[in-house]
């Protein structure tokens, strides 16, 4: 692909724009969604296409974690640590690229995601009927008045219009679950915040705003560690992935405000419901 | 509002520090990639591709700035466990850059 012609031009920008929104509220890269775009409109190889969704991905996470550092949102302390085994997990996912079968790490992806959509949508969905309850309560389960730890932290909520505390439980898990997020990164050119999110809501007790901000804020970090190695192996197409990401900027930006504005059930329900998409899609895909 | 209760002032200006660094990169990147367009619009095809590329280069960068960044952000506010974290990261990433 030498030549970006225009409708070709305008797809880039529309669906980067679409899912730099997507992916700055929800804490994920959207490589779930540029990954099928760039192959079957773009008819560029799934190497290549992986090559420029990192890009992306690295894009999304750049703009959004500089806004989302600013208000607190982003809890560094917990990014740093959990991207030790992300970016090492990218980098044994990029290598392993070639060695594993696609299929069956989809099919097994798919089917982990299952279970944790549903947890998420049942939690979101509890505190979203009751209208009365607080953000802070319905999505921190332990909050009070304990000590603060090295990575508990507080964010100002102004959805609910107050700072919401909150404590950094089961560490270790978390860093095993960022191993396989940084994995996915490498070999399906997926950011992991499918995975990341999830996982610090759910298993760490990380508030779902700060979740999908800490998981953008290392998602770059991955991302980087696996378009390194495309940079290097020249599969980056310099055009596409230009347009692409000035698309994804400018939906970045637009995304992080509504992050900033959201109520967190919401977010909890409309994140579960992406994980169900993906799963569907990835077992469509393999078994279609 | 800064992250963290019982906020330091060194965490609020390694706060300052990521957003800048962040922010410089983004920015680079995007010029990078108006300088490729303003090129391709003039007629020079390969100075375009190779603007971009460079623009590309610039943006996944970015993330290994940041990481380098927060090494010595929390080396200077005496956190040498999350600063030993960033540089093992900064090491791996190093590592795919050159030797994969």
């Amino acid at each position: 692909m030498n030549e970006l012609h225009g409708m070709v031009l305008l797809l880039l920008l529309v669906s980067g724009f679409g899912i730099g929104v997507l992916g700055s509220v929800l804490g994920i890269g959207g490589g779930v969604f540029i990954v099928p775009l760039l192959v079957l409109v773009l008819k560029l190889p799934i190497q290549q296409a992986i090559a420029v969704s990192l890009v992306s991905i690295v894009a999304t996470s750049s703009a959004v974690a500089a806004v989302n550092v600013e208000r607190g949102l982003t809890n560094m302390r917990l990014g740093i640590v959990l991207e030790v085994t992300t970016a090492i997990g990218a980098i044994g996912g990029a290598l392993l690229l070639k060695a594993l079968p696609a299929e069956l790490l989809q099919t097994l992806f798919a089917l982990m995601l299952g279970p944790v959509a549903a947890t998420m949508f049942w939690k979101g969905w509890r505190a979203w009927r009751r209208r009365g309850l607080s953000a802070a309560a319905a999505d921190v389960t332990a909050v009070g008045a304990v000590v603060p730890g090295k990575f508990d932290a507080a964010f100002y909520d102004p959805a609910v219009g107050a700072a919401i505390p909150y404590t950094v439980r089961h560490l270790g898990p978390a860093a095993g679950a960022s191993l396989a997020a940084g994995s996915l990164s490498g070999l399906l050119g997926l950011g992991g915040g499918i995975i990341q999110v999830p996982v610090m809501n759910l298993l760490c007790g990380v508030p779902i705003k700060a979740a999908a901000a800490t998981s953008n804020f290392l998602m770059g970090v991955s991302a980087a560690a696996s378009a390194l190695i495309f940079l290097r192996q020249g599969l980056v197409l310099p055009e596409v992935a230009a347009t692409m990401v000035v698309g994804v900027l400018v939906g970045s930006f637009v995304g992080v405000r509504v992050l900033y504005r959201i109520r967190a059930e919401k977010l909890q329900v409309l994140f579960a419901v992406l994980m169900l998409v993906v799963a569907a899609k990835m077992l469509l895909k393999v078994f279609a | 509002m800064s992250g963290r209760t019982g906020t330091t002032y060194a965490e609020g200006d390694l706060g300052r520090l990521i957003q800048r660094t962040l922010q410089i990169g983004v920015w680079l990147a995007v010029g990078g990639f108006a300088a490729g367009l303003a090129a391709r619009l003039a007629g020079w095809p390969e100075a375009a591709r190779t603007l971009w590329l460079a623009g590309v280069v610039v943006l996944v960068l970015t993330p290994v700035a940041r990481v380098a960044m927060l090494a010595f952000g929390y080396w200077r506010a005496k956190e040498p466990a999350l600063a030993l974290a960033a540089l093992v990261v900064l090491a791996t990433l190093v590592l795919a850059a050159l030797l994969l």
